[in-house]
């Protein structure tokens, strides 16, 4: 033996070991039973460091304290004692093996189930799809989704009824802009219900004319059925004059082509109003 | 817990305290100079002992005092200047002729808690290298080689080399 495996076993031989490799080595090295002894009394310094005792007072305090730990807290303890125990006391190959089981059935797991679960949306949609009908979507939302464009012959239907803040947008498809804008404006200004008659008037834009104005919410009933007289009147009435014009040629008179819909305002309004949007296009 | 489980459990934690207070609260003492941190330490370990006395079937003392050392080494953990070791400024300001155990001592509180607690159990209360490793949480081989590298080092600090 050497110091150098002499010194791993230096502890065991100040703790009192013996050795007979070691003990022959340190009668022939000086060296070694210098550290030898230096760690002996090391020992013997630790040894004589002052002992501290507990006063009886303070261990009868903190047994008393004890008085106060949380039953849940145990219960939980215990509980988890329980659980664990059984794994912690299993050897390490059934742990292991227990461990690589579950990693292998999560995998497969996850290569299994996702494309199943894919498949239970794709027919969920389809599902979804046969029974859509799609005559629900006739039906007017007052709330906040937009209407399909109605014809003119609903326009005169009272079942629908207008909300306060909605806007109300009629179309109307004519050869005679100006004398449809006239005719409107004086169906406006006669009626109290409306804002602001007197300013109401027509905006010339490409292509057209809007008449734009707020109104009470009865306002539209009423006003339903006048614009629909207005456009249906000024269809009659343009047949004259297209076909003398035309003079023997018969031209089938055009549709005045009425559309109307309704939405729900981005803008607040005041109370019991609704704005009116009636845009006039140039056929 | 019902208050029978209560009892029982309070009667076993009197039963250790009465074996083990002594030895703990002398562990505590060497390693914390504070004494209210002495105290609070000693309470947690009570504490702590209550609520897991359902474990101490087997090797009692270890559990026991493994308790106290875990609280021990928590508290370095979160104390950085425990961490500054052997200063060499400070070194020279020992004189090195003087009392060999005021000497040692010095050096004794500089090391770390892990190595103070290795040395302790070790020296002072002669426990086996098995049932320091099972306090400590490391192999028997571990605790020879730690202990060794301690012993040099302070060697090397209370006998300069070549003295």
């Amino acid at each position: 033996m050497n110091c150098f495996s002499l010194r791993n076993t230096l502890p065991d031989l100040a703790r009192g070991g013996t050795a007979p490799e070691s003990i022959a080595h340190l009668q022939s090295c000086p060296e070694c039973i210098k550290k030898l002894s230096h760690i002996k009394e090391i020992r013997q310094l630790i040894k004589r460091l002052p002992h501290h005792s507990v006063l009886p007072e303070l261990k009868k305090i903190a047994l008393e304290d004890t008085d106060g730990i949380d039953d849940e807290y145990l219960e939980n303890m215990k509980e988890e004692q329980r659980k664990t125990r059984l794994f912690d006391q299993s050897p390490w190959y059934v742990k292991s093996g227990i461990e690589a089981l579950a990693l292998a059935v999560m995998t497969i797991g996850i290569i299994w189930g996702i494309p199943k679960v894919r498949q239970l949306y794709d027919r969920s949609i389809q599902r979804r799809l046969e029974t859509l009908d799609l005559t629900d979507l006739s039906v007017s939302n007052t709330e906040d989704t937009e209407t399909i464009a109605q014809t003119t012959t609903q326009v005169m239907s009272d079942e629908i009824k207008a909300v306060a803040n909605e806007v109300w947008r009629f179309n109307i498809k004519t050869d005679l802009l100006h004398e449809l804008q006239t005719r409107l404006l004086n169906a406006i200004k006669s009626e109290h219900s409306v804002d602001n008659r007197e300013t109401v008037v027509g905006t010339i834009a490409p292509g057209g004319v809007q008449i734009d104005f707020t109104a009470s919410v009865e306002f539209i009933q009423q006003f339903k059925g006048e614009i629909n007289a207005i456009a249906n009147k000024l269809e009659q009435e343009n047949t004259l004059p297209v076909s003398a014009a035309v003079s023997a040629k018969t031209i089938k008179p055009r549709n005045s082509g009425l559309t109307w819909y309704k939405s729900k305002s981005k803008t607040k309004l005041p109370k019991d109003r609704i704005r009116i949007v009636i845009w006039l296009s140039q056929m | 817990m019902n208050q029978t489980e209560k009892e029982l459990a309070k009667s076993e934690t009197s039963k250790l305290a009465d074996k083990y207070s002594d030895i703990v609260f002398d562990l505590i003492a060497s390693i914390t100079p504070a004494a209210q941190t002495r105290v609070e330490l000693f309470q947690t370990w009570i504490r702590k002992m209550t609520k897991q006395s359902a474990r101490f079937t087997k090797y009692e003392r270890a559990a026991a005092i493994k308790v106290s050392t875990d609280l021990l080494l928590a508290i370095d953990r979160t104390q950085i200047n425990n961490k500054k070791q052997f200063d060499p400024r400070s070194r020279l300001n020992i004189d090195i002729d003087t009392n060999r155990t005021r000497h040692f001592e010095y050096f004794f509180n500089h090391l770390r808690t892990f190595e103070r607690l290795l040395l302790l159990l070790s020296d002072k209360y002669d426990f086996s290298y098995n049932e320091i490793g099972t306090i400590l949480g490391m192999p028997e081989d571990s605790v020879r080689l730690n202990l060794l590298m301690i012993y040099e080092s302070l060697e090397y600090n209370i006998w300069r080399p070549g003295e």
